[in-house]
């Protein structure tokens, strides 16, 4: 059962009291509900300063994702003294959003709101479909009863009992309702609230709510009923616009579609709409108005019911404009639509058609053949790009449960639930044995022949070859009477292949090709036939009627069991496996041909299954039921909220600002939530710092992953604009694109997404914070990620400005939902910072850990060596080679470290020291050192700007990583150095225990000559093979990094 | 408000900002005018700030004005030569119509720019000269002064032109516009002042929304032209 509670009365402050039991109720009701139901609860965004503490509150009672937020629109005011044609719209808005979640039962705790605040409460415009309950008011609710008669206030008033007398149930709660107050209002509804103590008050709410929603799913089926009666308007046919192509058009959904309109004709009366010259059917022609597309656009609205048949041709280009403007239900009869959406791009002037298609219904992975090869025939075959009509239609029809399963698998269960599945019908031919031989005298086929019929075009996944081949080894071939005809196109070169091959063999006279065949020329084929072999491979969730045409006309056919076809009876057809063996083939052939009564019967038992499945009274029936089924519900009616906004305010009042607030209440979907990786920095510009390179390597194994549910969206941020942007262009040329087709464009997030703060950049997250705190309550998960807190730990170590701005930053980020952090030493420095600025939080903060991955080469390496590597890298492996990894900044010890080796130099040891690193801040004197020091070239190298590959054969020249920092956030360099197999000499803080354990050397030196002699301490016991082994160092490559970011986040 | 008057309102509010900044105990409106004046003769803003932490307050006949006789000449500008008015000359011309943009969306400008001038263009220096715009309303008038700047990847020469990518971030609002690509000598002068030729392309600018958003408003839309009977498409 689900169940939708309004808290506004919680929000608004007016009534404390109220608000308290309101809360309390939803809590007693989550409980209640439990595992085999659903509460949502809906708040007001405009009265946003309440959300946070309000989702703090219901946090361990009901999912943070189950709180739904809607919008008011700006300037709308109270009802005393605000904008009232505003609060209309504001009214339906919110209907609309309570009605597209198909509650079982809505708790509104008061309606006594609104008039001096900014809360809404009405049932006028969506109504529900289910009982609405609401809490019997007293005289804490709305003020002495003599001020309630005169004025405004007293019409409001008695609106509001008007309202009260309307609800379904009415809670009686002692001690906050005055029924003498409420004159009037029916008791029979009634749902007393038992006396209770205040110490048992949740005891009594729990029994109060149980007693509610005992009675509310008693009254369900009820309701359903009601709503499907309130339907029929007095007996008056529906007004009904069916969308589709016609006869003449060369398209089979169009013929299908002229056998069902007479049968759908007992329950609406019909226009077709049509995009062609004329249609030549005479029973349409005599019995429905033909209208224009462009007629339609006008008058579109104007209809109780709009049907659409959409198919994968240019016949169907239109209906993509046509049902986000005029919803209706849309037939689907090919579940991959690709060559359709194809053709709007090229034949009807609809720019980027087949790309936005793609990228909507799958995410970037679609695009990659047409940005890496600009294949697009490779993307339209892998790619359904089917769901704009499914997401714009009121419902959805199939006409196979393979259609749907496959709507399953690339769309999720939400959506392919609510298909219907209603098979092809089928008219039940008159036969009459002469028809046959008629037939044949048309078709000049001799009487004595054996003729055996394949319906359909002639392409790969008709498997034509297949009999072709079967045919060539069967014991019919050798009948000299025995024939195949295909009855269809042959439009590209498979069909011209076949046709050669069979033209050059040795039964060129026996087989035959008609081309297009008209429908009577189609008709006579399925009369004058012996057998019909109707064989599929590689389905695309589309229906063949040509089956059912074969077994309407008694027509002995054998049909493989893949794809739609796997779901005709087997009584009706001689069935073989999906993946059938060629002998088997072979023998139905033979058997069919041999065996004269059992070709009969099977004809017989197709015959019997058509009018038992797919009768015209069966199919339309559940057309009817399917359809009317569909408008009871309340999906687009975000169009309804659009019609009063027009009603109602002018046009200089419907501007962005009011359609952002619709926008964000009703918005329009994507298959998948979202998980929005911010990618600022690296988009501008790749640094190539060690922040970047994890920005880098995480977001790399996003867009690699199959996370069901979820699409990968790297966004940015602009500093002069408010918000984020969706990075396509950085995302495309990321993926390996040479051509960027899609352009970016504002980002937007709702509940249910999730919000990674992958890229560092104080300032812009700083300026985004209000902006994120609107996510936040709007139901969007927001997580940072933490590298470390080293501007607050240690100031000194960076340029002024910079601790503030990081201040500034962790001030913003643990506003949210949690952070990962990329070591425990970090996490640890994250909660003690939180602690000792006092963090106010009124939600629970998560801190994860998840290592960075240390996988050069799936970490994108850059490739490289300038000219004098070699030279560089024999120099190295020549001596005792010490090696620092990262920029050189004061943090990373490294002046000690060369003060050490100075001081070895001078002791005459014969060691090398070799930095890699771009220079950092403010080591102008120790740069200076560096570029001007006796050694280097010799015994000192500073190695700056090299590509991953330069370092990954530096390493392998060392003879030790030397890990001199003073304070890291992770210590990369370790695990690059235990990959390598070099030992580690590491300066004993907490991270680079937890990072390397026992598998490197840790030293303590507050001097450069205590450095100097752990160094020649270390290479002594180096040298006679004493010193902890960095092999076998455990570490995660990031694949696993990522799975610890996916944990952390869907937890 | 002209080209001129944007300039000194420009420059007035760096002198307000400096002066809140490192100066809040002073600032007399002759102290202030004089500053404006300064800059808008091209007086370094970063000289200006350095100048006011020293006590230097402005105004000619103040007590310290001989400091300013005293103060040499910025070292930069004797590596690009004798630099005087009108000797900035040169152009930058977009390569392509504009037609349409999205508010706030930043773009790619195609751009040839010239440099008819006697001295180097070039973006790495201490006071580099970095490719930049103005957007004009649709009746030329100035709108938005200090577009983002785009620097030259490589130097430009007397005489010489470049093809550059000039990174643009359009109005925030829809409407028509007109874009005007200059250049900047950061903390000099704009080009224009001195002797760069400019002209302006026309610009349409519409909106650019998130795509929920953009469908109310084309159902809002959709919904006033079918009551009133007209076909949309």
């Amino acid at each position: 059962m689900k169940v939708l509670i309004d808290l506004q009365v919680a929000q608004t402050g007016t009534n404390p009291e109220a608000g308290k039991y309101a809360l309390a109720l939803s809590k007693a009701a989550a409980q209640e509900v439990g595992e085999n139901g659903e509460l949502l609860v809906l708040l007001n965004g405009s009265l946003e300063a309440t959300i946070d503490e309000l989702r703090a509150e219901l946090e361990g009672f009901i999912k943070q994702e189950n709180i739904r937020v809607w919008y008011a629109p700006d300037g709308m005011g109270s009802i005393c003294d605000g904008n009232p044609s505003l609060r209309k719209v504001a009214a339906h808005t919110r209907e609309a959003v309570i009605a597209e979640q198909e509650p079982d039962l809505v708790i509104l705790p008061s309606l006594w709101l609104g008039w001096a605040d900014e809360a809404v409460i009405s049932f006028d415009y969506e109504p529900p479909g289910c009982p609405i309950a609401t809490i019997l008011p007293g005289e804490s609710f709305h003020g002495p009863q003599k001020e309630l008669e005169q004025g405004r206030r007293g019409e409001w008033h008695r609106s509001l009992l008007e309202k009260l007398s309307r609800a379904d149930f009415v809670l009686d709660v002692p001690g906050l309702s005055e029924p003498e107050l409420c004159n009037g209002i029916p008791d029979t509804n009634r749902v007393r609230w038992p006396s209770a103590e205040a110490d048992q008050l949740v005891e009594a709410l729990q029994v109060s709510v149980r007693s509610l929603l005992g009675e509310a799913r008693s009254e369900k089926n009820g309701f359903a009923e009601k709503v499907m009666r309130s339907l029929n308007l007095d007996g008056v046919k529906p007004k009904l616009a069916f969308v589709s192509p016609l006869p003449p058009e060369k398209t089979g959904i169009g013929y299908y579609s002229a056998e069902l309109l007479p049968e759908l004709a007992h329950y609406y009366d019909i226009d077709v709409v049509v995009d062609q010259e004329q249609v030549s059917d005479e029973w349409i022609e005599s019995n429905c108005t033909i209208r224009s597309v462009e007629w339609f656009w006008k008058h579109g609205l104007e209809y109780d019911r709009v049907v659409y048949q959409f198919g994968n041709s240019r016949f169907h280009a239109h209906m993509w404009d046509l049902i986000e403007k005029i919803p209706g239900v849309a037939v689907i009869h090919d579940f991959y639509l690709g060559d359709a959406v194809a053709y709007r791009e090229d034949g009807a002037g609809k720019g980027l058609a087949l790309p936005r298609e793609l990228y909507l219904s799958h995410g970037y992975d679609a695009l990659k053949p047409i940005i890496t090869d600009g294949d697009r025939a490779e993307a339209i075959r892998l790619y359904p790009c089917s769901y704009s009509p499914i997401r714009e239609a009121k419902g959805v029809i199939v006409h196979s449960n393979h259609a749907r399963d496959l709507a399953r698998e690339w769309y999720g269960d939400t959506v392919a639930d609510t298909f219907e599945v209603i098979p092809h019908l089928r008219v039940l031919p008159e036969r009459h044995p002469e028809e046959k031989q008629a037939a044949r005298q048309r078709l000049g086929i001799a009487e004595d022949a054996f003729l055996i019929c394949s319906f359909g075009v002639v392409n790969k996944s008709k498997l034509n070859h297949r009999l072709y081949s079967a045919w060539c080894d069967s014991r019919v071939a050798n009948d000299p009477n025995a024939r195949i005809v295909f009855v269809g196109e042959t439009p590209d070169a498979y069909g011209q292949r076949l046709r050669s091959e069979i033209e050059g063999s040795s039964y060129s006279n026996r087989i035959s090709f008609t081309g297009w065949a008209d429908s009577e020329t189609f008709q006579d084929y399925l009369a004058a036939a012996d057998v019909a072999v109707q064989l599929r491979t590689n389905s695309r969730g589309e229906t063949s009627g040509t089956v059912l045409d074969c077994m309407a006309n008694g027509l002995a056919t054998i049909c493989n069991a893949h794809g739609s076809f796997a779901e005709v009876p087997d009584s009706g057809v001689w069935k073989l496996e999906d993946r059938f063996e060629e002998e088997d083939l072979i023998t139905a052939l033979d058997t069919l041909w041999s065996d004269h009564t059992r070709r009969e019967q099977l004809g017989v038992d197709g015959r019997e299954q058509i009018v038992k499945s797919y009768s015209p009274e069966f199919c339309s029936n559940r057309y009817f039921e399917a359809i009317e089924q569909a408008y009871s519900q309340h999906r687009r009616s975000r169009l309804n909220v659009i019609k009063t906004a027009s009603e109602v305010l002018d046009s200089a009042m419907q501007h962005e600002v009011l359609a952002a607030c619709i926008g964000n209440s009703l918005p329009v979907s994507t298959p998948q939530r979202q998980l929005l990786v911010d990618v600022t920095v690296v988009a501008r510009e790749d640094l190539r710092t060690g922040v970047q390179r994890v920005v880098r390597s995480i977001l790399s194994q996003l867009l690699d992953m199959d996370l069901p549910g979820y699409r990968i969206e790297p966004v940015y941020t602009n500093p002069s604009m408010d918000g984020f942007f969706y990075a396509r262009q950085f995302t495309q040329e990321f993926m390996g694109g040479e051509h960027s087709v899609l352009p970016d464009e504002p980002m937007e997030a709702h509940t249910g997404d999730i919000f990674l703060g992958l890229d560092l950049h104080g300032d812009g997250i700083a300026a985004q914070c209000g902006y994120l705190e609107g996510l936040r309550d709007r139901g969007v998960k927001v997580v940072f990620v933490v590298h470390d807190l080293l501007p607050v730990t240690h100031p000194h170590w960076f340029p002024g400005p910079e601790e503030q701005t990081f201040e500034n930053w962790l001030s913003c980020i643990t506003k949210f939902d949690g952070a990962i952090c990329v070591s425990q030493t970090t996490a640890d420095e994250l909660e003690k910072w939180m602690v000792s600025r006092n963090v106010e939080r009124k939600r629970p903060y998560r801190i994860g850990v998840a290592h960075n991955g240390a996988d050069i080469r799936q970490s994108v390496p850059s490739m490289g060596l300038p000219e004098d590597a070699e030279q560089v890298l024999a120099q190295i492996e020549a001596k005792p080679s010490f090696l620092m990894v990262g920029t050189v900044e004061p943090r990373k010890g490294v002046t000690q470290v060369l003060d050490a080796f100075e001081h070895l130099w001078q002791q005459g040891k014969d060691y090398s020291l070799v930095l890699v690193g771009k220079r950092g801040w403010n080591i102008e004197d120790l740069a200076d050192r560096l570029e001007n020091h006796p050694e280097k070239g010799s015994r000192l190298f500073w190695l700056q700007g090299i590509s991953d590959e330069y370092l990954e054969r530096t390493y392998a020249a060392s003879t030790c990583l030397i890990a001199g920092s003073e304070g890291e956030g992770f210590g990369l360099p370790l695990i690059e150095a235990a990959q390598q197999e070099i030992p580690i000499l590491a300066r004993d803080i907490p991270v680079f225990r937890e990072v390397a354990g026992a598998h490197a050397e840790y030293f303590t030196a507050d001097t450069a000559q205590q450095l100097s002699a752990s160094i020649d301490g270390w290479l002594n016991g180096y040298k006679m093979q004493r010193y902890p082994d960095s092999k076998g160092m455990p570490f995660l490559t990031w694949r696993g990094s990522c799975e610890k970011y996916l944990d952390f986040m869907l937890q | 408000m002209g080209h001129q008057e944007l300039r000194i309102k420009h420059k007035a509010f760096l002198v307000e900002s400096a002066f809140r900044m490192f100066r809040p105990e002073a600032g007399t409106e002759e102290q202030k005018n004089y500053w404006v004046d300064r800059l808008l003769d091209g007086h370094d803003l970063n000289d200006m700030i350095n100048e006011l932490k020293s006590g230097f307050l402005g105004a000619i006949g103040s007590p310290s004005s001989d400091h300013l006789e005293a103060r040499p000449e910025p070292a930069e500008k004797a590596e690009l030569g004798t630099v005087g008015e009108g000797d900035y000359s040169g152009s930058a011309i977009p390569r392509e119509t504009l037609g349409v943009l999205r508010a706030g969306m930043p773009e790619t400008v195609p751009a040839t720019i010239e440099n008819r001038s006697s001295f180097k263009w070039a973006s790495d220096s201490d006071q580099p000269i970095n490719v930049a715009y103005h957007w004009l309303d649709e009746h030329g008038d100035m709108l938005f002064f200090e577009g983002n700047r785009t620097s030259l990847k490589t130097a430009i020469m007397p005489g010489q032109s470049a093809l550059v990518d000039v990174h643009v971030v359009p109005p925030a609002k829809p409407g028509k516009y007109r874009l005007m690509l200059t250049l900047v000598h950061e903390g000099t002068c704009w080009f224009e002042d001195r002797g760069f030729s400019v002209s302006s392309q026309p610009v349409d600018v519409e909106w650019c929304l998130p795509t929920s958003t953009n469908r109310v408003l084309e159902e809002l839309a959709f919904m006033r032209t079918t009551s009133h009977g007209e076909v949309v498409a």
